[in-house]
């Protein structure tokens, strides 16, 4: 146990209680804390012999393994200052820790007494270890999570000269070179644009004893550059004792990948659409439950981590497409494929529309492809039935058009019929009319053609544009003509 | 449509045409019509059909050994009621040209009289 952290927690007397005190013999004193301690957590005694030898029983040198009895000697025969000393204690309850506190007294330059303060520090220090232990751990974890911390006490009037004490995982952070003994050290693994401003933040938090925040960037021995951000604070224990910079040092870059991996392994995770990543040699190193579903509905097999598409038992003549696909885009050829793999299963007929859009590492090389299924089968499924009513809607089309036709064909064969057996007639009697040209009602004959003749002219026009607006068809005019 | 005579019909095989086939049938039924109709005179009615390709442009043709036409009355040929022969003339031939037209191609004629006359007749951009 460090005397460091013993004085956190005894800094001050007023623990101390009286049920020891004005016993003249340390023995009895010891032995008398031994037997009170459940009820008193430190005693204070005075003894005023010069001999010691006479206060200290062997009952006590048994309890405390005569650790207290040499010290006690020392304190009594050579110097003032005071003297701290654990000592472990059995007693019938168990074993305890005691912290003494010796000092001689001097009156003048004759030495009158020795003062012992004794503290029960059993239950503190069992808290202070465990403290120490989880303290340790969160180290451990803080670097592995990208956190580090360091501390600095300010003595030096120049800030770059001090030396910085770093957690022990800190070579994480810095890579394989060495650690940094003071803050110039430090300064010199940040990016030259961030030194002025770090130090100047440092510079004004230790002025005004203010918690400071700052990014910055540093350079890896391994030549990355780091994202950091810098949280601290100046801290005085006492008001005399020298300042001490504390500061956690926060990797952004790994905390924010970190973050980002997390986020996207749960969105993956939870996406309604079926995604797999697979690698160069087409095996699978990643896929979210919805394409185990996707894979076992189109192809009949269920996909297994790091097994190649080739060698799962599907039917290599049904994966061949998708492979085939697949070895394109990992080939760079394409950035994006589609390709539709219909499936052939007894019941239903399912079609598959894979995206495969190719990973490429930082050097551009690509290192695999990210595979996007869809499932369209329904939305083939209606493209295949608006086809098939489509075909059948132009069939009763062109039937009822041919109907029209042949109708139209009918009415104007018909109207050219009466047009050709009008003009024979019209020329008949034209014929006549010329014949007897004398005649008076030859001459109302002829009048009353010229008023027809329009007329009749008219209905041909009708007739000829009744044929009305011109379809396009293929026509096969051998067998039309044939026909005719 | 031959009135119980007997007609060579000398058909060359004919391309297939992308055009509207009830107005292509109305042609067809009446340039028939009208060569069947001026070949009564004829001792040995003939009719030729065949087809000619000049600058992509598919130039349909039928020709008779039936009594021809003036070729001075060709303009008013496609008239309704026009007789450029010697019996009287229905509206057949105006009807053919109204469907020609209307498929924007254009219908022509040639005859020397006593000879027979020969029509021909485009698509234009429904072919």
């Amino acid at each position: 146990m460090s005397a460091e952290l013993l004085q956190l927690n005894f800094t001050a007397e007023d623990e101390v209680t009286a049920s020891a005190v004005m016993h003249s013999s340390v023995g009895v004193a010891i032995s008398s804390l031994a037997g009170s301690l459940q009820y008193a957590n430190s005693v204070f005694l005075r003894f005023f012999d010069a001999d010691p030898e006479h206060y200290v029983g062997a009952d006590v040198r048994r309890m405390t393994g005569g650790c207290l009895h040499e010290d006690l000697l020392a304190a009594c025969a050579r110097d003032d200052a005071p003297r701290q000393i654990y000592v472990p204690l059995n007693t019938p309850d168990g074993p305890r820790m005691l912290l003494c506190t010796l000092k001689r007294v001097l009156h003048g330059s004759i030495p009158m007494y020795v003062s012992l303060i004794v503290y029960d520090i059993t239950e503190v220090a069992a808290e202070i270890r465990e403290r120490v232990q989880v303290f340790r751990r969160m180290l451990g974890e803080q670097g592995m999570q990208g956190v580090w911390n360091w501390t600095m006490p300010i003595s030096a009037e120049h800030l770059g000269g001090n030396p910085m004490t770093w957690m022990s995982a800190t070579e994480n952070l810095f890579g394989t070179r060495p650690v940094p003994k003071t803050f110039d050290d430090f300064l010199r693994w940040m990016m030259p644009s961030c030194r002025a401003r770090v130090v100047e933040t440092l510079e004004h938090a230790i002025r005004t004893r203010q918690p400071y925040s700052i990014e910055y960037q540093l350079m890896a021995s391994d030549g990355s550059v780091r994202h950091m951000r810098s949280c601290g604070h100046c801290i005085e224990a006492t008001p005399t004792s020298r300042p001490r910079l504390v500061a956690v040092e926060v990797e952004l870059d790994e905390r924010h990948r970190s973050r980002t991996r997390e986020r996207h392994d749960t969105l993956v995770d939870h996406l309604e659409i079926p995604v797999a990543f697979i690698d160069r040699r087409l095996r699978y190193r990643y896929f979210n439950p919805e394409y185990v579903s996707l894979a076992s509905r189109t192809w009949g097999t269920v996909p297994q981590l790091d097994q190649s598409i080739l060698s799962s038992s599907t039917d290599p003549a049904r994966i061949r497409p998708f492979a085939g696909a697949l070895q394109r885009a990992l080939e760079g050829r394409l950035s994006v494929v589609e390709s539709t793999v219909p499936g052939e299963r007894e019941e239903i007929c399912e079609w598959t529309d894979l995206h495969l859009t190719p990973i490429r590492d930082e050097t551009n090389a690509i290192k695999g492809a990210i595979v996007v299924g869809i499932d369209v089968t329904r939305i083939k499924h209606a493209e295949l039935r608006r086809q098939h009513l489509k075909a059948e809607l132009e069939q009763r089309l062109e039937r009822r058009a041919a109907n029209i036709d042949a109708a139209h064909l009918d009415l104007c064969n018909r109207v050219a019929a009466m047009c050709d057996e009008l003009a024979s007639e019209l020329a008949h009697v034209k014929a006549l009319v010329e014949t007897h040209r004398t005649d008076e009602r030859s001459q109302r004959a002829r009048e009353a053609l010229a008023r027809i003749e329009p007329q009749l002219q008219g209905l041909a026009r009708v007739a000829a544009a009744s044929l009305g607006v011109p379809k396009r068809r293929p026509i096969d005019m051998t067998r039309l003509v044939k026909s005719l | 449509m031959t009135e119980g005579r007997s007609i060579e019909l000398d058909l060359e095989p004919l391309p297939d045409a992308l055009a509207d086939p009830a107005l292509v049938k109305q042609i067809w039924q009446c340039l028939l019509s009208n060569a069947i109709k001026f070949t009564r005179s004829a001792a040995a009615p003939r009719i030729r059909v065949w087809s000619s390709t000049e600058d992509g442009v598919t130039i349909w043709s039928i020709a008779d050994n039936g009594s021809g036409f003036d070729p001075a009355k060709t303009d008013a040929l496609f008239g309704a009621f026009v007789r450029p022969r010697q019996k009287p003339q229905g509206v057949g031939l105006s009807i053919a040209w109204r469907a020609v037209t209307q498929m924007n191609g254009w219908l022509w004629c040639e005859s020397t009289p006593g000879q027979g006359a020969t029509f021909h007749f485009t698509l234009g951009s429904q072919e």
